[in-house]
């Protein structure tokens, strides 16, 4: 229940923040792409921090989403919804087929099997020229529609993405209360222990594996709306490592840590760009002070920090 | 107690590369006893619970389980059937709380899936009610009741080995194969472990035991297997294994 109280803080705080910072650049620009991001790793980190798995294919899978709706929508001038599910059926195809093969791999072998999967992807948007446009993209994506109310401008994207980070915050937190989300930490923690126990542990893995490469797909498909224009380079395997630094950051096996490692992340360059040519150095430097110091990511030594102090102060008061 | 045979091993045979670790051991466990695998270290007790649980995949011979053939069959589906295991070194969930832990245990009696659990449908909310209470119930039966909130990390040795019994009871097995209990435990946790294993015994379900602590062995055992370099040495009650004078010799080295 304690969970739930912070979902409903977060996600009011969420909504209410455009209010307070009006016309705000940073929050609607900056903080739309950080929600986009926050999306995807807390995707990735059901698959990594709560099944202890490896991926370097989630970004790859974000933009299979992204392409799908591009090229329907501008080629066959499909419906913006119809190509979203179109790109949700192709995500799951692929991750459905490839899951039981790849997921018999473990540890370093698994990160290569997916590295090479996102490569080959990304190989694809580049070199597949006919379809994808190659490496100039696609531009003219026309804008989302509900019903009548077009979708754009940077507030009523903030909005969008902040709907979308709540509804897959809802529905992690929702799994990992759950007989299948137990199973899967079982999984993590041994999983000869979670197969004695009866879970059929290739499966729910490859379950996994589709679920979360879906909830990626789900987001590029919106976010070629939000930009109009796509290009592989948004999609490349740097991207993928940035996502994983993203959850490594802000805590494996903690929700609000993906998010808190997301908007962290992606607001940080914002922060550095003063620092011009150092800008990369001090970037690198934060992290490895991070790693150092904060060995379980932000969010969990923050909030450690914080009730250390609390602590601190009630024992004064005795 | 009834001479129903629960599970028929029939020549079972396991190699490690050259090293044969279970040869040509054939053996039956009935319903309602408690089944003691003995041997010196290195004898393939543990690799015969391994096999016997899927965990291992047995190189040649059958297992028989409630009649169904159950040799090929992965540890998952294995544990539907209901066989449940412990583990020496164990298979602790550190990440879990002991409530966690056991309620991981259930797992076999939900059924509830991946997309039900997401959007947290009103059937997932009842069956977690449900298997809260069957963990609690579990802990309550192992007499870990004061534990239910602890993080498993944090608890010693004693305590988790417990907890995985605990574990195992919670999915309602028919066949509870534990492998060393005792080990690792003082004195005084192993003989609080008789009781416990004379109650699981009691509620009907059939209890097959590896194990080196004799005193423990000869206690509780209805019928007691000697393994030796991977072969059978002797079978029978325990009065008859502490007579046999190959087992004498494989123990005392003679």
């Amino acid at each position: 229940m304690k969970r739930r109280a912070g979902f409903f803080v977060f996600a009011t705080v969420l909504l209410i923040l455009p209010l307070i910072f009006k016309d705000s650049y940073f929050l609607t620009v900056t903080g739309t792409t950080a929600l986009f991001n926050a999306c995807l790793a807390i995707s990735l980190n059901l698959f990594m921090g709560f099944s202890g798995q490896v991926s370097l294919c989630h970004a790859a899978f974000y933009g299979i989403g992204a392409y799908s709706n591009a090229v329907f929508t501008t080629t066959y001038h499909f419906n913006p919804w119809i190509s979203t599910i179109a790109g949700l059926f192709i995500t799951g195809s692929i991750s459905f087929i490839l899951a039981r093969p790849i997921l018999k791999l473990k540890g370093h072998y698994l990160a290569m099997a997916t590295l090479g999967l996102g490569i080959i992807i990304h190989i694809f948007f580049v070199q597949a020229d006919n379809i994808t446009k190659g490496p100039d993209g696609i531009s003219g994506i026309p804008n989302l529609m509900f019903g009548k109310i077009n979708i754009k401008g940077d507030a009523t994207w903030y909005y969008m993405a902040s709907l979308l980070t709540i509804f897959y915050t809802w529905l992690s937190l929702n799994l990992l209360d759950s007989r299948t989300g137990r199973a899967l930490k079982a999984i993590h923690d041994g999983e000869t222990g979670a197969q004695v126990s009866g879970i059929d542990t290739d499966k729910l893995k490859a379950d996994v594996f589709v679920l979360t490469a879906m909830m990626a797909s789900l987001a590029g498909s919106l976010l070629a709306h939000k930009e109009g224009f796509i290009s592989p380079e948004s999609f490349n395997l740097q991207f993928s490592v940035e996502l994983l630094t993203m959850i490594v950051i802000g805590g494996l096996g903690s929700i609000f840590g993906s998010l808190f490692g997301a908007v962290f992340l992606t607001s940080l360059p914002e922060f550095l760009s003063k620092f011009e040519d150092f800008e990369m150095l001090v970037y690198g430097l934060i992290l490895i002070a991070t790693m150092i110091f904060m060995p379980q990511g932000l969010y969990v030594g923050i909030s450690r920090f914080f009730t250390g102090i609390l602590k601190k102060l009630i024992k004064k008061d005795e | 107690m009834n001479d129903i045979n629960i599970l028929i091993a029939k020549s079972l045979i396991k190699n490690f590369g050259g090293v044969s670790a279970i040869s040509d051991v054939s053996f039956a466990i009935k319903k309602g006893q408690v089944f003691s695998i003995i041997g010196p270290n290195g004898a393939g007790k543990t690799t015969l619970l391994n096999m016997l649980t899927g965990v291992y995949k047995i190189d040649s011979g059958t297992i028989h389980f409630n009649g169904a053939e159950i040799s090929k069959f992965p540890p998952y589906k294995i544990s539907n059937l209901g066989i449940n295991r412990t583990f020496q070194n164990l298979q602790i969930f550190k990440n879990m709380s002991v409530l966690e832990n056991v309620m991981v245990g259930c797992y076999n009696k939900g059924t509830s899936g991946l997309i039900s659990s997401l959007f947290y449908l009103p059937n997932v909310w009842k069956e977690e009610k449900q298997i809260r209470q069957w963990a609690i119930e579990a802990l309550d039966f192992c007499g870990l009741s004061s534990l239910i909130k602890k993080d498993a990390a944090v608890l010693p040795y004693g305590d988790l080995k417990r907890i995985e019994i605990a574990r195992s009871l919670a999915s309602d097995p028919t066949l509870l194969l534990l492998d060393e209990p005792a080990a690792g435990l003082n004195d005084k946790e192993t003989m609080e472990l008789l009781p416990l294993i004379k109650k699981i015994r009691d509620t009907g379900i059939t209890v097959g035991l590896v194990e080196h602590h004799m005193g423990l062995v000869m206690e509780v055992s209805d019928a007691v297997l000697v393994l030796n370099f991977g072969s059978k040495l002797a079978e029978g009650n325990p009065l008859e294994i502490q007579r046999n004078k190959d087992v004498i010799a494989a123990y005392l080295g003679g």
